[in-house]
Formats: structure tokens, C-alpha cells, sequence
């Protein structure tokens, strides 16, 4: 079944349902956090997706797997996800016409927001993590480092380079 | 800096907050109910036979991916076709501003043309994805052509006289719906796909030299895979312009080392922070014998936060390292100096606060860079707009260069 009927069909108390409780708290803030790591709203869409599908598919062989507070196994699941080279590979082929066109409309987002988007799609993979996590997700240098497995000069070298390139290519927007 | 942070984190805060608040799900959800039902099985054995066999195969897979997403909203619009620039030489001032603004990822000195190439990792042009180039002989001048690398945003230049231009090293290429992503390429007013050297998943090139003794490319390749959970060591490979030899994991450097070519010594150096030292963070240097590291004496200086590259700098008889300031912005940028294992840190006056590439150029330690700011000015201004240029290292801070002034210090 797919992941909407899945959950659409949990039974009360069952693991399913608590995905499924999760999945309505957590999802819409999962994909746009999918977003910003990937750039791009679809991509980042599908990448939600396929970490409830995953929750859904280890909460099946152990019930107490998907534990609270939920979100940041949510979102190491995806970042992890997101970073995985052969995994990205469509969301970065996809992001490049909304890099080099123009941000569009999705969904009635502001122009403000897709200039944030394309701003954040400009960066190489890695370095759009660690600013999404540490801007959005206002996690810590270090908190990012050990999210990312990075080392802690390595993350302060990437948001070095993002903060540069974010700031610039914002105010170009302005 | 701290003023960028809160803007650069208010801007993300409420993208992210009208992101959340007004997903895509609204609409994908009602989608997906008319839409056939994804099961994730089929879906990652697609992405994954895609990826893995590459070509046509890739195709079907990313293709299949994305026509589940047909009745979703658009989320990019076509590419738009895009007229290929012409070979047209920028009208030049005495300094001009680089053609690009901050797209630039790489750039390399190529000796056999005596030129600074500049690369841009990817760009849409007629719906296809390719790297952009620049030249700059005394004036900037795009030579993007058909052909050549796709997406490549961890590429490093290097130049190559073997191949009788640079080398453009990045991951092993993957192929999906006809297009590579990565690979490396020489460019000799051309671009020529190279033989893949098989790096291995999660790696890629992180900083190369041109080795003028043994006449090859002498590389290091580190591991990308962020999220992973058993670090992988970097390791040293050289390319002849032929074939590509690793040659095995780089010892006890920590933090991005930098290769560089010294002409003192006559051999290639990677300059990096002492591992283990995390107390001190000194910085050291390493010979290369042809096959292996050989460490220099410790220095006594900490090693940069965030080094940019290193080059040979005739002028001096030393190999210079540019770093850029610290993320916290207590560290000021810097710029070292190694001369036969010994450090040095110059006084610096001016230093261009964003950096694109560094180029190592024929004696020569060059940026990509904005206009340059007195450090007393540390932090830089926040609000100053401007372009892109060539900066050359003086031995003490960084200045605009003529193609002339770079000729007469050979």
C-alpha cells in the first residue's frame, strides 16, 4: 500500500497509528525541512515521504521504535537521506532549473520564501545542510557536527562559505 | 557577521515557518489518494538499478520517480533555453570584475595557455545541464561550450600541462536520465572526459598540485558522505594524465590540508593541522617523496580555521596558505607562510572578505575575491555590494594584479 493509506487505515493503539499521529504533527515541517536540504519543494516532498515509509516499515518489527519526542529521528533520517549521493541525484537534476531560472510559485509560497529556496539551492549539498540546520533548525556548531558526522572545523568552514554566498545572494535578491 | 546570522536566520525562520504551515502535502496528499499507491520497495530497487546501471536504465528509474510526480504542482519550471555565450571578450578596465558573481566554485593557473580558468559547477543552457568556464589572459572571457562536465559542484581545477591545459577532478561519475554528474575532464579549450579512477563511494577530491618534478597530478580525496558513522581517511592518488594510482591514506593531518607546489624544495606540500593536537592546533607540513608523506618539524603556529588554498610565491621563495576568517569571526582571515618546514605569519593589511577560489599561479598566490578590506575593518562590512576579482598576494596584503604584473615576477 502506499504511505496515505497506510496510515489512513491504522487501527487505533497500533504502531501504524502512531506513525500515523506523527506523520500529522511532523510531516509538513519534515518536508520543508526536506526542502531547504535539497532546494527544491518537490524533492523535498519526497523525501519526507520515504522517511514515514521507513518509520512505518521499522515500527512494523518493533512496535516502540518511532519513540518521542519524534523529531529529531525524523530529521537525522533525513538529512542522512537527503545527503545520500545516489539518493539526490534527481532532487539536484530537478533543482537546477529553479537555480538558474528563477524561483516559480509552489504551493502560494511568498517570493521571499523562494528566494530562500533558490538562495539555498545555489550550495553544494553539504554546506545547504549545515545552513539549514544551523539557521532554521537553530542547532548548535557542534549539534550539527555530530548530526551531520562531520567535524566540528569542517561544519564552521561550510557555514563560513554559506553564510558568504546566503548573504549575497539574498541581497542580490533584494 | 553576527548581523548576517540574525538576517540569514530570521529569512529562514519564516520561509520555513510558511513552508510548514502551507505544504505541498495539501495538494499531494489529495493527489496521491487518485494516483496510483507508491510502494517503497520498487521505488528504491528503480533508484537504485538506475543509479547503479547507469545510462538507459537510469533513465527508466529517475524517470519513473518523477512521472509519480506529474500531477503534483510544478515545482520548477521548465529550464529555460539558453543561448550559449560567445567567445566574447569582456570590455576590460584596468580592473575588471569577474563576469560571474559567486557561482565560481574552482579555479587553476594553466600554464600552457598562461591563463586563470574558472569553473562553474552547473548551469542549464537549452535545457541541459553543464558546467560553465572562464578565462582570464588580462580580461575575463567565457569559453562555455557544448559538452564537457554536468553537475560537478565539488569539482577541483588543477592544472595539467600533460593534457596540455587543466583537470577538472571530481567523484566518480554517475549517470542518470543522460545525464553525469561528477567525473573529471581535462579542458584544453575543450572538454575531454577522462578515464574514471574509481575513487570509491564517498569520496572526492578535496585539493590537488600540479607536481612539475614527476609531471603528474598529485591529489587528495576525502570522505563525503556526511551522516556516516565510521569517518573514512583521506588518501593520496596521482594522475599521470593517463592512468590514476592511489597511493594510500594520508598520515595524521586533521583538517583540510592543502596541496600546493614548492619550488624550493622541488617537490609537492601538503600543508595541514597536526592530528591530535586538538589542544594546540599547530600547524605542520608534509613533503611528497613520490610516494609518500614526509612530515617537516612542528611549527609553532596554529594552524588557520578555515584555510582556501596554497601556492608557491616566487617572490617570497615560500609556499603562502590564504585563510579566511573564522566563522565566529574571533579568528581574522590570515595568510601563512612555509619556508623549508618553517612557518611564518606575515602582518596582513587588506584581505577580500569572500573568497571564490584560489588559484595557484605560476609563482603567484591569486583570489577570486571581493574588494579587499583593511583588516582593522574586521568584521567586514555587511552592506557593501561589488564584484568579483583577481587578487594577487604582495607579501603582505592582497592587491588587483595585471596580466603584466603576473609575467614580470616569472
Amino acid at each position: 500500500l502506499g504511505l496515505i493509506e497506510a496510515l489512513q487505515g491504522a487501527e487505533t493503539g497500533t504502531a501504524v497509528a502512531r506513525v500515523s499521529a506523527v506523520y500529522a504533527q511532523e510531516h509538513s515541517r519534515l518536508a520543508a525541512l526536506g526542502a531547504m536540504l535539497t532546494g527544491d519543494a518537490a524533492a523535498g516532498e519526497d523525501l519526507a515521504h520515504d522517511v514515514f515509509v521507513d518509520a512505518l516499515r521499522r515500527s512494523a518489527d518493533d512496535p516502540d521504535y518511532l519513540r518521542e519526542p519524534a523529531w529529531p529521528w525524523l530529521r537525522v533520517a533525513l538529512v542522512r537521506r537527503a545527503l545520500r549521493r545516489r539518493e539526490r541525484i534527481a532532487g539536484e537534476l530537478r533543482r537546477l532549473p529553479l537555480l538558474h531560472a528563477g524561483a516559480a510559485p509552489v504551493a502560494g509560497w511568498s517570493a521571499d520564501t523562494m528566494d530562500c529556496l533558490a538562495a539555498l539551492a545555489s550550495l553544494p549539498a553539504r554546506m545547504r545542510a549545515c545552513a539549514a540546520l544551523f539557521y532554521w533548525q537553530d542547532m548548535s556548531t557542534a549539534d550539527v557536527a555530530r548530526e551531520l558526522g562531520l567535524s566540528l572545523r569542517t561544519v564552521e568552514n561550510q557555514l563560513a562559505r554559506a553564510r558568504a554566498r546566503l548573504a549575497e545572494r539574498l541581497r542580490e535578491e533584494q | 557577521m553576527e548581523a548576517i546570522d540574525r538576517m540569514l536566520r530570521e529569512r529562514l525562520h519564516i520561509a520555513g515557518a510558511e513552508m510548514s504551515e502551507r505544504p505541498l502535502r495539501a495538494d499531494a496528499a489529495l493527489q496521491r489518494r487518485s494516483a496510483p499507491p507508491r510502494n517503497l520497495r520498487p521505488l528504491l530497487a528503480a533508484v537504485v538499478l538506475a543509479v547503479m546501471v547507469g545510462g538507459v536504465a537510469g533513465g527508466l528509474g529517475l524517470h519513473s520517480r518523477l512521472s509519480a510526480r506529474q500531477t503534483l504542482p510544478a515545482a520548477t519550471p521548465p529550464p529555460a533555453a539558453v543561448t550559449p555565450a560567445p567567445s566574447t571578450p569582456v570590455p576590460t578596465p584596468s580592473f575588471e570584475s569577474a563576469p560571474f558573481l559567486s557561482s565560481v566554485r574552482t579555479a587553476a593557473w594553466d600554464s600552457t595557455h598562461r591563463q586563470v580558468v574558472a569553473f562553474a559547477p552547473s548551469d542549464v543552457k537549452g535545457g541541459e545541464t553543464a558546467g560553465r568556464i572562464w578565462t582570464w589572459n588580462g580580461k575575463w572571457q567565457e569559453r562555455s561550450g557544448p559538452g564537457g562536465p554536468g553537475i560537478n559542484d565539488d569539482g577541483i581545477l588543477v592544472d595539467a600541462p600533460v593534457l596540455h591545459g587543466v583537470v577538472l577532478l571530481g567523484h566518480d561519475p554517475v549517470t542518470t536520465a543522460g545525464s553525469t554528474w561528477g567525473g573529471s575532464w581535462a579542458w584544453d579549450g575543450a572538454w575531454h572526459k577522462l578515464p574514471a579512477a574509481d575513487f570509491g563511494m564517498c569520496l572526492h577530491p578535496t585539493t590537488a598540485a600540479w607536481d612539475q618534478q614527476r609531471h603528474n597530478v598529485v591529489l587528495l580525496i576525502a570522505n563525503e558522505c556526511s551522516g556516516g558513522n565510521q569517518p573514512i581517511p583521506s588518501e593520496t592518488w596521482t594522475f599521470d594524465g593517463r592512468a590514476w594510482q592511489r597511493r594510500g591514506v594520508v598520515p595524521d593531518t586533521a583538517y583540510e590540508p592543502q596541496l600546493a607546489w614548492d619550488g624550493d624544495a622541488g617537490t609537492v606540500v601538503m600543508l595541514g593541522l597536526q592530528h591530535g593536537g586538538s589542544a594546540d592546533q599547530k600547524a605542520r607540513a608534509w613533503s611528497w617523496t613520490g610516494k609518500a608523506w614526509t612530515a617537516t618539524a612542528a611549527s609553532a603556529i596554529a594552524f588557520p580555521q578555515h584555510p582556501l588554498g596554497a601556492a608557491w610565491d616566487a617572490r617570497s621563495k615560500a609556499v603562502v596558505l590564504a585563510a579566511q576568517a573564522g566563522w565566529d569571526g574571533k579568528e581574522p582571515a590570515r595568510t601563512l607562510a612555509v619556508h623549508g618546514g618553517r612557518w611564518s605569519e606575515p602582518p596582513l593589511a587588506e584581505y577580500p572578505d569572500y573568497v571564490d577560489a584560489i588559484v595557484a599561479a605560476d609563482g603567484h598566490l591569486l583570489a577570486i575575491g571581493t574588494e579587499p578590506v583593511s583588516v582593522s575593518q574586521t568584521p567586514a562590512p555587511t552592506d557593501r555590494g561589488g564584484g568579483y576579482y583577481l587578487l594577487a598576494w604582495t607579501g603582505s596584503t592582497w592587491a588587483h594584479v595585471t596580466y603584466a604584473e603576473l609575467g614580470a615576477t616569472r
